[in-house]
């Protein structure tokens, strides 16, 4: 078509071929031919559901339950109790795998990489995705996709004060044009946590997205982002969990590079680095003759890249395929964690591959298989096999099969904690003898996807029996040498224990009955049994057998909107039987006005969490609790 | 739509031309003639049917098959239909040349209205048009029916755009529609405008329009709208191909049937007969739609409806 604007319109502006913009590799899966279940979360909803964290957000997806092990470390994990770290979900923003490579592989750091603000959707998978995403996805996959740079132009700034010291403070700024364009936010988040224990949070944060598009064919993205965090951990009178502050930084560099070959063929290189460095370190003096002094120390730093290629393309009418190739370098360094001050190196190569078939109109088949190469764990595979059959546009059935495996973090193969007193070794905890093989997970997935237009309803149901073998676990042996300062000579390690079998039944049911009112009802069922009973009773940890969440999202004329939120949570432990907490019920409501005063459009918004008032949360016997929390936030933007 | 080849076009085109002048040709009236821009599938298809339906409905003329650059000389037709701007321009250009055509009655069609209008500079009178333009309710019309939950439609409109802005907020307000309208200055200030009317809508309308509807302008508006989880309703084929949720348009054959009805009433001495299309096709991206988590609509109960 021409350019010149002073033109005319004309016939060819009715019949001469566009460049076919949204190509079939550019739209998103349709949920329906997904091979698994997912849960999207778009912006609006996130705003709408009044949460400051994404482990409060998460509590809208069907098996996921939002915990930490203190209020400092939110986190929100599926399969509860068995992956309080999150360690067995892959974390994912735009692209870049947050896991901490150091401790646990836990991800409740690195998903606060992020600001909720600069979120455009969560996509969460739910139930085993290593075929597709590799060894961190053997519970789930929670996708974090930021907003487009050239969606945010112009500017935002927003101001959070409560009680329990919430006061959070954002800008954000954002130039260019559809071509080229870039976002700058920083922000700060602080709040006392959870009632009773010292676990206060400030995270301060400083994040950049920038989007190109150098021709029609190609975009690239670039983001880079730093994130600091200040906690409190520690109890009263507890003589070897002082309270003290303990300080971290993330940092990142992210690239993308997508370019479309033809109308059903794209290319993508992505690449990533990390770095993550703690400083987890106080000194606790004994009470004994001569006061000696003993350093408590978790300080670590850890860095990862990360390199991918991946390509999506037509084979034919039926078939599509995905096939990639990466690479992932780590390296850690921690005196505490390891006791050696040299640097930790593992490297992963892994190529993996997606074949969908359009079998039948109505039947689609998905086949997927990851090949991975550990330099610790050796090589492994995870393949999927998933059928959708759909006999008519409004119903989806889905069954399938997929083994997932999950590799031990370097910490599970070398951990060597010891502890000193005037340079005489006092005290040994954890001796890892490397000894540890992966987890595996083979899930029997049948599912459903209802989608009605009148009513507006959609219903998804997932069914799952999950039996996982090699589950890595804490252990104790005794290292033959007696530790005065322990009291003992039994040490810490990894190991394969026999395993489970967790069976379960979750559902999402969405409704929109009238316009502008959306009504959410999530309903999770689920029953963990160990292999040996020997391990049941020692370990106690216990789902809740059911979970029910409730939201509502209304908006009202003159432009006000309300949600509210509410979860029972039936009896379970998030570690052991010492904690087992009973019922619990959290509503959450927020109530919003917006308004618009020239060019800035304003939002006025009181939220009050926790509207029961206080309950038992997490570490029961510590008295660790949540109690009413209620904020008002103003936003501005322009 | 399909486009028949050019090859077999032709032949078609060729073998009516010679049907028609199969007869004596000192017996025949004057003939009308009908001119096409360019010998390409969309003007043939257009053809062939006007073809067709004249002979349905047994009109007097013959019709006479001329490519705009190729316009013989001789005795001024009984009325000139043009096919497209390069035909319009053809045919004014004999029309200002030859006296004794000067009160040829012509009848533009393939075109949008805003072309036919820059192109004629001849009293009006003589002019009858079958524009492209659907009729700005029939896409709120389409919106309705596709999403009869919509309350807001976000439209971009160039600086030279004619459309009657209070008239097109009735339009829409008569259907329950609040209309999100975006003056584009120039086309450097296209995308915050784009992004000022995405924020106040639920569904994106494209009419075509020099300024903001060019490729960049497209393909900005589409990946833009798609981002935001938005609609895009558009008025042609290769937009919904490109990316639109849904096309409305008159396809070549509609328009030729809708000429053959017109020329027929030219003949009979009607004159200034401007009229939009009467065509209705509705193109859907099935793909699209699923995309958005939504369920594609049959685009033949959409063109039913739109029909009633």
């Amino acid at each position: 078509m021409a350019q010149d604007s002073t033109r005319p319109t004309s016939e060819d502006d009715y019949f001469a071929n566009v460049p076919v913009v949204l190509t079939a590799s550019r739209l998103d899966q349709p949920l329906n031919e997904a091979p698994g279940a997912i849960t999207v979360i778009t912006r609006d909803i996130i705003r709408m559901s009044g949460a400051r964290t994404l482990a409060e957000v998460l509590r809208l997806v069907p098996g996921y339950l939002s915990g930490g092990f203190n209020g400092a470390n939110p986190n929100a994990v599926y399969h509860v109790p068995l992956d309080d770290y999150g360690a067995r979900n892959l974390v994912l923003i735009d692209g870049r795998s947050v896991y901490s490579s150091v401790y646990m592989g836990n991800t409740h750091r690195g998903m606060q990489d992020v600001m909720l603000e600069d979120i455009e959707r969560v996509e969460v998978l739910r139930g085993a995705n290593s075929a597709a995403y590799g060894s961190n996805a053997m519970f789930g996959v929670i996708n974090i996709i930021t907003r487009h740079s050239a969606d945010t132009i112009g500017a935002e700034a927003s101001f959070t004060k409560g009680n329990q010291q919430v006061w959070d403070r954002r800008v954000r700024i954002g130039a260019g044009d559809d071509k080229a364009s870039v976002r700058l936010s920083a922000g700060e988040q602080r709040d006392s946590g959870y009632l009773n224990t010292f676990d206060d949070r400030r995270i301060s944060q400083l994040n950049l997205r920038s989007d190109f598009k150098p021709t029609w064919a190609d975009e690239v993205m670039l983001s880079a982002g730093i994130s600091r965090q200040t906690q409190t951990y520690g109890t009263q009178g507890e003589l070897f969990d002082p309270v003290h502050p303990a300080y971290s930084r993330n940092t990142h560099v992210t690239g993308q590079w997508r370019r479309q070959i033809s109308s059903t063929d794209e290319f993508q290189l992505s690449a990533n680095v990390m770095e993550g460095w703690v400083r987890d370190a106080t000194a606790i003096t004994l009470p004994v003759t001569g006061r000696p002094s003993v350093t408590l120390d978790f300080s670590s730093l850890s860095r990862r890249a990360n390199l991918e290629g991946q390509r999506k393309f037509s084979i034919n009418e039926t078939m599509r395929a995905v096939v990639g190739l990466g690479l992932k370098e780590e390296h850690i360094q921690s005196q505490p964690l390891y006791s050696r001050s040299d640097w930790l190196n593992s490297r992963e190569q892994r190529a993996f591959g997606t074949l969908e078939w359009r079998a039948r109109p109505d039947w689609l088949l998905n086949a997927g298989l990851f090949v991975g190469h550990h330099s610790e764990a050796g090589t492994y595979t995870a393949p999927r096999l998933m059928a959708n059959w759909l006999p008519t546009p409004e119903h989806t059935f889905r069954a399938g099969v997929t083994r997932s495996v999950r590799t031990p973090n370097l910490s599970e193969y070398v951990c060597d904690t010891r502890y000193y007193i005037q340079g005489q070794l006092a005290a040994r905890d954890w001796a890892c003898t490397g000894n540890v093989q992966p987890e595996h997970l083979t899930s029997q997935e049948l599912g459903y996807l209802g989608r009605w237009t009148n009513p507006r309803v959609t219903l998804d149901v997932r069914a799952y029996r999950e039996r996982m073998d090699t589950v890595i676990s804490s252990t104790s042996y005794d290292g033959g040498v007696f530790y005065p300062l322990k009291g003992s000579s039994q040490l810490r390690d990894y190991e394969n224990k026999p395993g489970i079998v967790l069976k379960g039944i979750e559902s999402q049911l969405r409704w929109q009955p009238a316009e502008g009112a959306e009504l959410w009802l999530n309903h999770s069922y689920s029953k963990l049994h160990w292999y040996t009973t020997r391990f049941q009773t020692t370990q106690e940890r216990d789902p809740p057998a059911h979970t029910f969440t409730l939201a509502w999202f209304q908006r009202l004329g003159g432009h006000l909107e309300f949600s509210v939120l509410t979860q029972r949570i039936g009896p379970m432990t998030w570690r052991d039987n010492r904690d087992m907490m009973p019922t619990t019920r959290r509503t959450d409501v927020r109530i919003a006005k917006s308004m618009r005063i020239q060019d800035v459009r304003a939002e006025l918004s009181y939220t009050v969490q926790s509207l029961e008032g206080t309950h038992p949360f997490f570490l029961v016997r510590k008295d660790m609790a949540v109690g009413l929390r209620s904020f008002v936030q103003l936003k501005l933007e322009m | 739509m399909t486009l028949l080849s050019r090859r077999q076009s032709l032949a078609m085109l060729t073998g009516t031309v010679l049907a028609s002048r199969s007869g004596p040709l000192w017996a025949s009236p004057e003939p009308v003639w009908v001119v096409h821009s360019d010998g390409g599938g969309i003007h043939l298809e257009a053809i062939a049917a006007l073809q067709a339906d004249w002979k349905q409905i047994k009109g007097e003329r013959d019709l006479a098959i001329h490519l705009a650059h190729e316009l013989p000389a001789g005795p001024a037709p009984a009325a000139v239909v043009t096919l497209g701007s390069t035909a319009l321009r053809a045919v004014q250009e004999r029309l200002d040349d030859t006296p004794t055509w000067a009160q040829v009655p012509v009848l533009a069609a393939l075109m949008p209205k805003e072309a036919v209008h820059a192109l004629w500079h001849r009293p009006v009178a003589q002019l009858s048009a079958a524009y492209l333009d659907q009729p700005f309710e029939r896409y709120l019309d389409l919106i309705k029916a596709t999403w009869p939950a919509v309350t807001r439609v976000g439209l971009l409109v160039g600086p030279d755009q004619a459309l009657n802005s209070p008239a097109l907020f009735k339009v829409a307000l008569d259907r329950g529609l609040k209309l999100a309208l975006g003056r584009v200055a120039r086309a450097e200030s296209m995308y915050a405008t784009l992004r000022a009317v995405l924020a106040d809508s639920d569904v994106l309308l494209v009419l075509p329009d020099a300024t903001v509807a060019d490729a960049g302008g497209l393909q900005s508006m589409l990946i833009t709208a798609y981002r935001q989880r938005m609609p895009v309703v558009a008025y042609s084929p290769a937009m919904v191909k490109a990316g639109a949720a849904l096309g409305l348009y008159a396809s070549p054959p509609q328009i030729g049937r809708q000429v053959s009805g017109m020329l027929k009433a030219t003949l009979a001495g009607t004159r200034n007969s401007l009229r939009m299309a009467d065509g209705i096709t509705v193109t859907v991206n099935d793909q699209l739609f699923r995309s958005l988590g939504w369920s594609p609509p049959e685009a033949s109960a959409l063109t039913a409806t739109l029909r009633r």
